[in-house]
Parts: C-alpha cells; structure tokens; sequence
C-alpha cells in the first residue's frame, strides 16, 4: 500500500510535467499574445518607439524567446538578411504577413543576431547595412533584470551597468532617410570597434549551441522559475500571480466546499431513500426532480434563484450578489453571518448539480447492497429494518460516493465561471476566463496548474480510499 | 504501469479539453468587450475626455447656457484675444436643480488593471473612471466639444507659425492627498500638499517617451513621439514645441495630463528611482492600484472584483462653476449584464447602461420595466461607427461596383430594426453623424437586390455554369464569387447578421461563409491583411484627422489602421490638406468631399451609428449626455432628490 502511494506520487512528477508542457505550448501557441492587452500591437502607425516598448515588453517575460526549442543559434548571415529585406520590403514584396513575421523574428532575435548584423554592416547595398545598425541597437542592447526578485542592491548596480552599456552604442543607429553615406561610415567604424571587443559573447560553441538549444526557450525559463516557486507577474497588472491566486482562492473554496458539503449532506439520505423504495411512486418523483435539477444549467438555477428570493418577485430575502457586504466594524461572528447569508444562493445553485449526481451515486450503491448476501442474514437473524439499512447497507453503499470526492477536488481552485458571473463573486472562475481573454499566460498557466496538481492528487486520493475502505481492491 | 500512463494521458487530456472549452467560454464576451478593445488599442479617441468638473457644497445659481468664471484671473486670461480658451458655460440642458451630495451608486462591466493614468493598461471603460479625479490644461464641453475653457491652465497661446504653444497654469491648484496613512511613518513623506507645477506637465510626456512604460503609454506614444521635451518657463508656464503646424497639435496639446513627479518618481519610502530603471517601475509602482489627480473627485479606496470608491475632493479648484454633485461616488464592478438590471431594481444601483439583447427581450416598448414606477429610460448617440470593410487587394473586391452591389444587398435598416433593437441610425461616412464632417445630403444606399445584380452584372459577373454562383475569369482563371466574412465570435447579433446578409447575396448569386474569430484572432488577420471581408467598428475622435485610416501609405504599412488597403489619390490630397487646414468651413468642406469619396469608393460598407440606452431611478436629473465617449460623462448627472 505505502509503496503504491509513493510509485503513485512519483509518477506525478513527468505526469505533472507533462500536462505543463501540453498547457504552456496550447496558450502560447493560440493567436493573440499579453502585449495586445498592454495596449503594445496593432497601434498603427508608431514605428521606432513602438517597437522599442514592444521589445522591452516582450524580454520582460520571455515572450522573445521560442517556445520550446531555440535554434536561433544556427541562423546564417543569408537568413538575417533575408528577414531585414523581408521586414523592409527591400527588392521584393513579401505579403503583410510576411512582413509582420520577419519583423517579430527581428525583435526576438536579440543577441543571436548581432554576428551577422554586424557583418551586414559591409553589405553592398547600403541601405541593407543601414537597416544593419539600425537594428543593432535593439539587437546588441541587454534587457534590465528584475528588481523585486534575489538582492535588490546587486540587480540595482546590474541594471546601472547594462543602461551604460545600452546607452553606449544608441547614438550609431543611423537613423532617418535611408543611405546617408557619413553616418553610415560611422555607424561601421563604432560597430566594428564595438564588434573586436564584445565578439566572444556572440559567438558559440557546439556545446553552448546545444545548451541554448533547450534552455533559451519560453518553457525552459517558465520551469525554471516554477522550480523556485516563481509563478511570475500577470501582464495585465505587474503583480505577483501567486498573490492574486491566493486572494481569489478564499471565495472560490468557501463556495465550492460549502456546496460539495451540501450536496452530500442531502444525496445521501436522498440516495438512500429512493434506494429503500426503489421502484415506488415517491423514487420515480425523486428521480424526475433529481434529472431535472441536473438537466438545468446553473446560470438559469441561478438566475431564477435571484429573481425568486432576492429581487422580491416573490421575495426579498437574499443579496442579489456578491461575496460579503463589508460592514464598518466586522466582527469574526458578524462577518461568518454576513457572508454565510450571500452564500446561500450561490451555494444552492452550485449544489443542485452535484445533488443530483451524487444522490444517483448513492441510491445505485446502497440497491448494489441490499441485494447482498449479508443483508439478507441481517435481516434473517432479526435485526430491524432501519439497523440493517443504516448499519449494514449504508455503509457500505456510500463507497462509491466517497471515493468521488477525489475527483472533486480541483473545483476547489477552479472555481465556477458561471456561478462567479451570475453572483458578481471575483473568484478564479472569472479570473481564469478573463486572464485567458488577455492572454495573461502567467495567470492561466498558475491556475491551470494549480488546477492540475489537485486533479493529480484527487486521483490518487480516490484510488487509495478505494483500497482503504474496500477490501477486496488489493493495490500490491 | 500500463494503468498508470493511461490514467496521466487521461489527464492531459482532461487538461486540454479544460483548456478549449475555456477559450470557448472566453468568446462569450460580446461585443462590448469587442468594442473596448478597439477603443483601447485601435482608434485613439482623439480629444475625447476633457477634464472634470465639479465639487462643493453651496449652490451656485448655475443655468443652462449659462456663463460661469472661476476668478478674476480666469476673466482677464479671456480677454486676451490671442487666449484659444473660451468662457465656461453649462450645457444646454442642464437640470433646473441638482439635489447635491449622497452617493451615486454605478456599476462597471470590467475592472481596471490599474488607476496610473499613463503607466496602467488603459480601456474604454477607465477612461470613464479616470474623468472623475483628473483635471486638464481645459475643459472640453462634452456637448459642444469645440468649445474648451480654462481648467488648470487660464491661457493657452499659438504661436504665429504654428510650432509653439505657451501653456499658463492656474495658481493655487493642489494636488490631491494621497489615499494612504500619512500618519504611518513610512508615508510621512507625503504628508506635505503638493502644488501642480509646469514640471508635471514636462514629467507625464517624459513618461510617454519612455519606452520602458507600456500600459496607455504605449498607445499615447504614437501621438506624442514628436514632440520636443516641454520647456519649463516658470512654475505656471510652459511650453510646448512641434516640428509641424498640424491641425491635430491643438487637441494633442490639451490631452495632455499632468502627472506628479513628487510622488511617481519614488518609491513607497520616498527614495528616488535610479534614472536608468525609473521607467520600468512605473510599471510596477506602489501607487498604481491608488489614483490621483486634480479632479473634482479624490480616489479612496479599492476592493478587488467589487467595487472602487471615490469621495468629493475638499481641494478641488474648479469648485464654483462645476462642483461635484455627490458626496461619494460607488463603482460596482459587475460582469454579469444581467446583474446591473437585478441591481437597479433592488437599489444598489442608481443607474445602469443596457445591452441591445437585454433591451429588446426586456424592456423595448415595455415600460415601466418589469411594474417598477419610477425607472426612466434615456437613450444616447454613442460616437462610433459599424461597418463590413473590403479588402481592396482582393481581385473579387477590387472593382467599386462589387463593393457598391455588396452594400446594396446588406439590408441595414432592418438589421438594425430587428437584430440590433432599433438601437441606431444607418449610416453612410465615416464620421460621427453629430460631426460637421458629417455629410447628411449623403443618403445610405438603400436595400436593393435588383439594383445589386444590376452592377455585378456590369462589372463582368456572370452565372455562366448555371450553379447559382456567379463567377468571372479573374487572371486566366475561372473564379465563383466565394468569400469568407470574418465577424465577432460569440455576439449573437452578428451571427443573426451573418445569416440575414448570406440570404440575401445568395439570391443576387454570391456565395458568402461567416467565420467568426474571437478578438485576438480577428486583429491577427486584419494586421496581417489576411482577410476577404470583416465586420469591424471604430471610434472617431471629434478632430478628424483621415490618415491613419485612409493615406495610402498607411495601407502599405502591416498591422497600420488601413486593413482594407485605401487607395485614392483623391483621398491622399483630402487627407493631407485636412491635417494643415484650420478654417472651420473648409475643412468641413474638405470633410464633405471626402465623404462623397468614400460614399461613392465603399471601401467600407458603412453599417449604422450605435445609440446606447440607459435606465435610472427618477430620483436622478434625466442625464446630460456627452457628445463623446464617454457618453454617460458621471459629473453630468445628478439628483434631482437625495436618494435615502
């Protein structure tokens, strides 16, 4: 049993991985990215400025980087070339997407780029090595590092030395009309100054080839990051996602376990009742209600809720929303009442769903059972009714259901989109979505993986309650 | 083991399938969302927002119409005839009497990422919020928008050629507190009032400037790129320098806000910014879930996903002509469109905007809504505009008769009847129906499917293999009229529309598919000009400036505005002449031209101009609207009596 439970838990481990991998590359890969929502693309016009933020943005979480593998290393001085005429339409007329893409290629590029553009430099058309120096600057210039994480002081100087560094070269770009020969003799004599001192460090070895190869990627710094419990800033508002996460966490559960707590408090005995008179009229009204509870979507068990009992057609009896009301001075008491009395439409709706479920679960476990050998002894040696059912049958029967409690688990953090909208309550179910839409890949990758590692343990949870409550499964 | 890998890749499965059903549900957002995002990263709303009014307990025999002038400086500033600031005067229908103070209680669809007016991710919606605690160099009169009168700056001069623009500040305007402890030690330093300086103005367009600050920055930054650096005269006067004389400087000059140096150049304990990375910490700074200005209402609080709340601001200038009219003002944040009804009629709302599906299954032709006496209903012009855009690039679009044919087989007025819940006016430019640019003598084509055969027909478009498609011989080749319409994924509106309009072109023999693309999605294709057609809207602002929509070098450019790739020579020379005229009468006549152009190009199929209804509680003034966005401007409402 132990043995099973830790071969399990390490599995866990390249399964956990794996989903990651699944998740990331999905989000990333799906149109859009976090700078739309920054206000950064599509602004028109904004040539060098623009693309100057877009670039910082984009360093600032990985988005430069490929997704899971970099070959960027390999890039050839035809290729670098091919992507500037491309970016700039020189001497061909590539399609807008086109264009688009070299332009993005060019921005990601980053230090695999300065060798060749450098080498641009001497192109004999001169307006490819002027377009050259104008890309160096933003190719050649190193992206600040964080602040907020490790010594602050150490990152501080860091930072000091790489504006210096960056700000060292900003005045070669040659910018303006193209060809302007002086400038550009210029820009080559700084350039290759530049070039003789800094040269090592853009230039790489098989061994630093096949290193970059798999960690120079968006998922590779994601990992690495997640190794030390960094789940990143959102793009939306620069904060931690752990912190939000944490924050929306608190109504998520409290709604979620409150309705799983409702939802077996009234299954079973719903579940075993109809089990006892299974087939007689008062089952067949159970089984009705019970599949119409369970065919209607929450958003409409939700909404006539509200109308019914809080906009006072008939009654007015609950908030019409919300998690809380927030008074001046909440005490612990005050406060539980208050939310409690938000929670109980919310927390109706979310229940009726699963009641009908799990009362199904329950009624089929405990008929299951009372067909067995040994509550036909029980009863044969005299025992009441009520003693064998509640005993011997329920007991029994309620296996099934408990183990679905594993399963149920990641809800807790997933939380209900619908239920959170309908009630105004700012869970992770609305975070999740609205994160989606903006393409926050931080914040849905937290929320998704959070969401997978309790999925992860409420699959072993329900196996091993399983073989804990049921003799006969046997894990070894 | 063999169980165990199965139960992980079930799993990943299981993961991926949360994942699409979740972008699924993403789409759900309809198209208000759709049209926040084009106001937010699309069409700058030029010169929308002026600044706030408002403050103050005593009333002021404030009439419509009426003139009002905040101090004998403000009177000899606009005496000065070279002052391009005139005299403040009350809206035409201002209420007879506002019932000052109480809280107005509102709601809001999404929240804001953030309250920095420059450095958070700005939308459609905050630009809304931000009126109520920021001030401008003038006030813009939301329903005369030519007219600007002084706010924070007396006088504003133009130099004679053009280039330089000389900004007087108003003396004595104090920024607001800080929404923080100031008797916690850490904030002392901020314990001091802090007057609005010229340095403000020079540090909110260093911050523009600075590429490390994304958020608004980043949209403004296209507009300010320009722009020297301000020169500081004196505390209370600065000036503006530009490289061009363009008519778009002036409202560029008055949309730009100050921003408080002495306060976001540092952080929490006071301690300054290194100059190489004060940029980047605007994006992160500790005051950004706070806001500040020099508006008629001060920041107080913020509870995530539930509601901001901002209170009267006890040293607002501005107090004698505008003061605010209520003592607090709620902002719920509630994402459910059904909630904000459920809301108002329970009272925690005072009033509340309406989706064009709720209007027409709710409240259309069924006042008083749901028995409630006392609920009011006001419907509004809103300053945008719909339509199908064509992709010129496109051979089967490439000839104005097509795209004449197309326009006259979309049946709008109905459209907008049935499917959009008589909540708009078809329109034929684009312009703002209430613009002067707007020409009225240019009637919509109307609906007319004969009239559209007729001209394929003319253009060379035959049924000539008797499928019911037309086709033609396009380069050598046999090509059926097929395109796709890429249209707003999860609006329900615009799937009814899709399906409307394919009926009808498949009877005039085109074949249309409806493709509809969640937003992100839909702006990928545009960018990249890898489309046939769209349905797209935007927000022009009240100065027109035709360029970044229609110069043909825009349609040259990737991911520029020009999605349809505009081509006119004519046009070019309008666009270009508009930017350097300024006579009143011949840019509208410059307007006018264009209008004709584009009417008789239909590069676009203008669809309609949107109307926006809205529902209050009688205890409310019926509402001043805006003439531009945003329209429900919250210092135009009032009570008409104290709500309990």
């Amino acid at each position: 049993m132990l043995q099973y439970a830790v071969k399990r838990t390490l599995w866990m481990v390249p399964t956990f991985f794996l989903i990651s991998l699944v998740v990331f590359a999905l989000i990333n890969l799906a149109p859009g990215n976090p700078g739309q929502a920054g206000g950064l693309e599509n602004v028109g016009s904004g040539a060098a400025v623009q693309s100057k933020s877009v670039i910082i943005f984009k360093r600032q979480f990985n988005l430069d980087k490929p997704v899971l593998v970099n070959t960027r290393f390999a890039m050839t001085r035809g290729d670098v070339r091919g992507l500037v005429a491309t970016a700039n339409a020189l001497g061909s007329t590539p399609t807008p997407a086109q264009r688009i893409a070299a332009k993005n290629d060019l921005e990601d590029g980053g230090q695999y780029l300065v060798r060749h553009l450098v080498a641009l430099l001497d192109d004999a058309d001169p307006a490819m090595a002027q377009l050259a120096a104008q890309y160096l600057t933003s190719a050649a210039s190193l992206a600040l590092v964080s602040e907020t994480a490790g010594d602050p002081d150490a990152a501080r100087l860091e930072n000091r030395r790489r504006e210096a560094f960056n700000q060292s070269f900003t005045g070669w770009a040659c910018p303006g009309e193209l060809a302007a020969t002086p400038c550009l003799t210029d820009a080559r004599r700084h350039w290759q100054g530049w070039w003789t001192e800094h040269h090592a460090a853009y230039e790489y070895t098989p061994a630093e080839s096949a290193w970059v190869f798999l960690t120079d990627t968006r998922f590779a710094k994601y990992w690495y990051n997640l190794v030390h419990l960094d789940f990143g800033i959102s793009a939306i508002d620069r904060e931690p996602v752990l912190a939000k996460v944490l924050r929306k966490l608190k109504y998520s559960i409290s709604l979620s376990l409150t309705a799983i707590l409702l939802a077996y408090l009234v299954a079973v005995p719903v579940g075993v009742y109809s089990a006892v008179k299974s087939g007689s009229r008062s089952d067949t009204v159970l089984t009705v209600v019970l599949f119409l509870l369970y065919s209607l979507p929450t958003f409409f068990t939700g909404t006539v809720l509200l109308r019914l009992f809080s906009q006072g057609t008939p009654f007015a009896w609950f908030p019409v929303g919300r998690f809380e009301t927030l008074p001046q001075d909440p005490t612990t008491l005050g406060w539980l009442v208050d939310v409690a009395w938000h929670l109980v439409l919310p927390v109706c709706t979310s229940a009726s769903v699963a009641l009908a479920a799990l009362s199904r679960y329950a009624r089929t476990g405990v008929i299951d059972v009372i067909r067995a050998d040994y509550i036909r002894t029980a009863r044969a040696k005299g025992l009441e009714e009520p003693v064998v059912i509640l005993k011997h049958a329920v007991r029994n029967g309620m296996i099934p259901i408990l183990t679905l409690l594993g399963g149920i688990l990641p809800v807790l953090v997933s939380g209900s989109v619908v239920i959170e909208v309908v009630f105004t309550i700012p869970g992770m179910g609305s975070f999740l979505v609205e994160s989606i839409t903006s393409r926050d890949y931080n914040s849905v990758m937290a929320v998704l993986l959070a969401s997978a590692v309790l999925t992860l343990v409420g699959i072993l949870i329900s196996d091993l309650s399983y073989a804990l409550v049921d003799p006969r499964i046997n894990l070894d | 083991m063999k169980r165990l890998l199965q139960s992980g890749f079930g799993v990943a499965l299981l993961a991926l399938l949360v994942v699409v059903g979740l972008i699924n549900t993403a789409q759900l957002h309809n198209l208000e969302s759709h049209v926040a995002a084009l106001e937010a990263g699309g069409l700058r709303v030029a010169g929308t927002p002026a600044a706030p009014p408002a403050a103050a307990t005593g009333s002021v025999g404030e009439k419509a119409g009426e003139i009002c002038t905040l101090s004998a400086a403000d009177e000899e500033a606009l005496n000065d005839p070279a002052n391009l600031l005139v005299p403040f005067r009350y809206p035409e229908n201002w209420p007879a009497s506002i019932a000052r103070g109480g809280t107005l209680k509102r709601q809001i669809a999404s929240e804001p990422p953030g309250l920095n007016l420059i450095a958070s991710n700005n939308s459609a919606d905050i630009s809304e919020l931000y009126k109520y605690i920021t001030s401008r160099i003038g006030y813009q009169d939301p329903t005369n928008p030519d007219a600007i009168s002084p706010d924070l700056a007396l006088k504003v001069t133009k130099s004679e050629d053009g280039l330089t623009y000389d900004v007087w500040l108003r003396k004595g305007v104090v920024w607001q507190t800080p929404a923080v402890d100031l008797n916690d030690p850490r904030h002392a330093w901020l314990q001091a009032p802090h007057p609005l300086v010229a340095s403000d103005f020079a540090f909110a367009l260093e911050l523009i400037q600075n590429p490390q600050v994304v958020g608004r920055a980043a949209s403004l930054r296209t507009y300010f790129e320009a722009w020297k650096p301000i020169e500081v005269v004196d505390d209370h006067h600065f000036r503006i320098r530009v490289a061009e004389d363009l008519y778009t400087n002036l409202p560029q000059v008055f949309d730009l806000e100050p921003m408080p140096r002495w306060l976001y150049r540092f952080d929490e304990d006071g301690h300054p910014f290194d100059d190489a990375t004060w940029g980047d910490k605007q994006n992160t700074h500790w005051y950004n879930q706070k806001g500040i200005g020099l508006g008629a209402y001060r920041f107080v609080e913020w509870q995530e996903g539930v509601r901001l709340t901002f209170e009267r601001n006890p040293t607002y200038h501005a107090t004698k002509c505008m003061p605010a009219n209520f003592d607090r003002v709620e902002i719920n944040v509630m994402k459910d469109q059904q909630a904000w009804l459920r809301n108002l009629k329970t009272h925690q709302l005072d009033y509340t905007q309406i989706m064009p599906q709720q209007f027409n299954a709710e409240i259309r032709g069924k006042l008083p809504y749901l028995g409630e006496e006392g609920l009011k209903l006001a419907i509004h012009d809103e300053a945008s505009y719909y339509y199908i855009g064509w992709n010129a690039t496109r051979p089967l679009f490439a000839d104005k008769r097509v795209r004449k044919a197309l326009t006259l087989a979309f049946d709008r007025a109905g459209l907008v009847e049935s499917v959009f819940a008589g909540l708009g006016e078809v329109t034929s430019g684009p312009f703002d129906q209430r613009n002067p640019c707007y020409d009225a003598s240019i009637a919509p084509l109307p609906y007319d499917l004969e009239a559209a055969k007729a001209l394929l027909l003319e253009a060379g478009w035959k049924d000539t293999d008797g499928d019911g498609v037309l086709d033609q011989v396009i380069n050598g080749k046999r090509t059926p009229f097929e395109f796709t319409l890429v249209i707003y994924g999860g609006s329900t509106e615009y799937e009814t529309l899709a399906r409307v309009y394919r009926e009808a072109l498949l009877e005039i023999g085109v074949k249309m598919t409806a493709q509809p693309l969640e937003w992100a999605a839909q702006l990928k294709k545009t960018a990249e000009r890898d489309f046939d057609a769209y349905t797209g809207a935007w927000v022009p602002g009240w100065e027109i400036d035709l360029h970044q929509l229609w110069h043909s070098s825009q349609a040259d450019k990737p991911e520029s505005s020009n999605y349809v790739s505009f081509r006119s020579p004519e046009g070019d020379r309008i666009a270009e002449a508009l930017r350097r005229e300024f006579d009143p009468e011949k840019r509208t006549a410059l307007c006018h031209a264009f209008h004709k152009l584009i009417a008789d190009e239909q590069p676009y199929t203008f669809f309609y101009q949107r109307k926006r209804p809205m529902l209050y509680w009688d205890h409310m003034n019926d509402p001043v609207f805006a003439k531009l966005n945003p329209h429900r401007d919250a210092r135009l409402l009032s009570f008409a009596t104290r709500p309990e």
